[in-house]
């Protein structure tokens, strides 16, 4: 095997990174999906944050690392932090009991912050990385992007039949997208 | 406030990235970036009741 064939650490990071963003999304939908809990709207907020550094890091895999992608990547990551940051301090007094369910004793919002702060923490070590050949077409590479593309329009499709073409209710209980379609078109 | 609007652009961009369309996609993710910062500012409206 040449050394040519394996990706560069700076590439291999930028595939793990946006592993991780498919990972978190996709446990979004299993909740979501699997456990019947809709996002509020700072959820979706959340996983928009998500999202943006995925699509950083989607730039950096189809076409080359550059700084503008990780600059866009950085402040996508910090508004979604402010976000659940917003959320954590909506729910801090003392006995609130939070919004959702938990998962290994920490609320949704709360593993976003913390998932925000590693994937910040995560590019800032790629940008000290030299950046040579993190453009990638194999086929993990290929898989991944697919897969993340495949997630951001499982996002619009759910989050159209949740909110429909307005603003979402603040504490989601039924896709009201989804019943507007059904009486709009008696199915 | 549309909600599902920041989903649509950053679908669009990726597509746009897909097709090595670098430039345009990183205008989309600019004005993805740009709607997120716009809809937290029309949901956090109300000061929240704790010291910081």
């Amino acid at each position: 095997m040449s050394k040519h064939s394996l990706p560069s650490l700076a590439a291999l990071g930028n595939q793990l990174a946006l592993l991780a963003v498919v990972g978190m999304l996709s446990y979004a939908f299993v909740d979501q999906l699997y456990f019947g809990e809709l996002p509020c709207p700072l959820c979706l907020m959340q996983r928009v944050g998500f999202v943006i550094i995925g699509f950083a890091l989607v730039l950096n895999i189809r076409c080359g690392a550059y700084s503008s992608h990780y600059g866009w990547g950085i402040m996508g990551g910090l508004v979604g932090m402010m976000v659940s940051l917003r959320q954590v301090f909506l729910h801090i007094l003392p006995g609130d009991k939070g919004f959702g369910k938990t998962f290994l004793e920490l609320h949704f919002y709360t593993w976003a912050y913390v998932g925000y702060t590693g994937l910040l923490m995560g590019l800032a070590v790629l940008l000290m990385l030299p950046n040579r050949e993190v453009r990638s077409r194999s086929w993990f590479a290929n898989a991944l992007v697919i897969a993340f593309i495949l997630l951001v329009l499982g996002n619009l499709v759910s989050t159209l039949l949740e909110c429909g073409i307005g603003p979402c209710a603040d504490d989601p209980v039924k896709y009201e997208g989804w019943l507007w379609l059904r009486s709009r078109f008696g199915f | 406030m549309y909600m599902f609007l920041p989903f649509l652009t950053a679908f669009i961009g990726l597509v746009l990235v897909w097709f090595e369309k670098r430039l345009a996609g990183l205008t989309v993710l600019a004005i993805t970036v740009a709607i997120l910062l716009v809809w937290f500012r029309f949901h956090a409206t109300d000061h929240l009741n704790i010291s910081l």
